[in-house]
C-alpha cells in the first residue's frame, strides 16, 4: 500500500504531530497484544487515531495493521526528514479551509509532498508570497505596483 | 595765468607808488610855499627887492600853476589809471571767475561721469548677483522639485497599496482571499511547477 499525503496534513508541524501520534498508536496496539496474551479482553479503538492519521493510513471499516502503520511511520519519517516546505505569505490570516484549498492547489499541480508553511504581513496589499527552498516568487499587490509604478505615474502625469 | 598771490602784489605795488607819488606832490608843495614866505623887510623898499618880489611872485605862480597842472594831470593820470586798474581787476576777477567756474563746471562734468560710472559699476554688480540669485534659486527649485518628485515616485507604490489596505479593509481582501491566491497561483503555474520539479 502506497501512502498518499492527506489534505488534513498541510504543515511541517502536521506531518511531526501525525507522527507521534502514529507512534502512540503503534506502543498502544503493542501493549494491547500483551495485555490480550496475557488474558485480558481490550482493543484499542480506531478513533484513538488522530485525523491526519486515519487519512493517511485510508482507515474504513478495517483497522489498520502494524505493517500499515509502521509503513506510514517511514512515509512520514522519510518526509519529516527532507520536506519540501513552502513558505506562503498572504495579507492574512487564512482560515483553515483556505489552508487546505491552497494545499490542494500545490499538490494537484506541483508536488504530491509539498507542505506549507503560512504567515501574514499586511504590508503586502494583497496576493500571495510563495517562498521555494531555491526561489522566492512575489505576487503580491505590493510587488505588483512597485513592478507598475512606471505606468502608474505615466497615469498620474496624465492626470 | 596770474594768481592770486601775484595779483595781491600788483595792486600793494600800486598803492605804495600812489603814496609815493602823493608824498612826493606834497613836499613839493610844502617846499614852494616855504619859498613862498619871506621874512618880513623893512618899510623901505628896495627897487631890487621890488624886482624879485615881483618875480618871486612871478615864479611862485608859475610853480603853482605848473604844480596844478601836474596835480591835475596827476590826477587825470591816477583817474586813468584807476579806471584802466578797475578794468583789469574786472578782467582778472571776470577771467578767475571764469576758469573757476570752467573748473567747477569740469569738476561737475567729471563727478557726474564718475557718479554714472560708479553706478552703471553697481547696476551691473547688482544685476550679476540678482542674476545669479535668481539662477540659484531656480536651481534649488528645481532640485528640491526632483527630490519631491522622486520621494514621491519612490513611495507612490507604498502610499497606494496602504491606501488601499486602509481604505479597503482587512475584511474586503479575506473574504476573497483564497479564491485570488488560488488564482494568482494559477496564472503563474507553470512557473511555480517548473521551479519546483526542476530543483527538487
Amino acid at each position: 500500500m502506497k501512502n498518499k499525503l492527506p489534505l488534513s496534513i498541510v504543515t511541517p508541524a502536521d506531518v511531526t504531530d501525525c507522527l507521534s501520534d502514529l507512534s502512540q498508536y503503534q506502543k498502544s496496539v503493542q501493549n494491547n497484544h500483551l495485555v490480550h496474551k496475557v488474558g485480558g479482553a481490550t482493543k484499542p479503538a480506531v478513533t484513538e487515531l488522530s485525523q491526519p492519521a486515519i487519512d493517511l493510513l485510508g482507515v474504513g471499516e478495517k483497522l489498520p495493521t502494524n505493517e500499515d502503520i509502521i509503513q506510514a511511520m517511514d512515509y512520514l519519517a522519510a518526509l519529516h526528514k527532507q520536506p519540501l516546505v513552502l513558505h506562503l505569505t498572504v495579507v492574512a490570516e487564512l482560515p483553515l479551509k483556505g489552508q487546505v484549498a491552497i494545499a490542494e492547489w500545490f499538490r494537484d499541480s506541483c508536488h504530491p509532498e509539498a507542505l506549507l508553511s503560512f504567515s501574514v504581513n499586511s504590508q503586502i496589499g494583497g496576493g500571495i508570497k510563495v517562498r521555494t527552498p531555491y526561489h522566492l516568487h512575489d505576487y503580491s499587490y505590493a510587488s505588483q505596483l512597485e513592478a507598475n509604478k512606471k505606468d502608474l505615474i505615466k497615469e498620474l502625469a496624465r492626470v | 595765468m596770474i594768481d592770486q598771490n601775484q595779483f595781491g602784489i600788483v595792486i600793494l605795488a600800486i598803492f605804495i607808488l600812489n603814496g609815493l607819488l602823493l608824498i612826493w606832490v606834497i613836499d613839493q608843495m610844502s617846499r614852494l610855499r616855504q619859498g613862498h614866505k619871506q621874512p618880513e623887510q623893512p618899510a623901505a623898499p628896495d627897487p631890487a627887492i621890488i624886482d624879485k618880489q615881483q618875480l618871486a611872485e612871478t615864479m611862485q605862480q608859475k610853480a603853482e600853476a605848473e604844480v596844478a597842472a601836474i596835480t591835475a594831470k596827476m590826477a587825470e593820470n591816477l583817474g586813468s589809471f584807476n579806471s584802466q586798474l578797475e578794468a583789469v581787476l574786472l578782467n582778472q576777477a571776470t577771467t578767475t571767475l571764469k576758469a573757476q567756474l570752467t573748473q567747477t563746471g569740469q569738476t561737475v562734468v567729471d563727478f557726474n561721469n564718475a557718479l554714472k560710472v560708479t553706478v552703471a559699476s553697481m547696476t551691473a554688480t547688482l544685476m550679476e548677483a540678482s542674476k545669479a540669485a535668481q539662477s540659484q534659486l531656480e536651481a534649488g527649485v528645481v532640485e528640491q522639485e526632483r527630490l519631491l518628485i522622486g520621494q514621491f515616485e519612490k513611495n507612490l507604490a507604498s502610499v497606494i497599496n496602504n491606501y488601499l489596505i486602509t481604505a479597503l479593509g482587512h475584511d474586503s481582501v479575506t473574504t476573497e482571499q483564497t479564491a485570488q491566491v488560488i488564482r494568482q497561483l494559477e496564472a503563474n503555474k507553470d512557473e511555480l511547477r517548473k521551479d519546483l520539479l526542476h530543483e527538487k
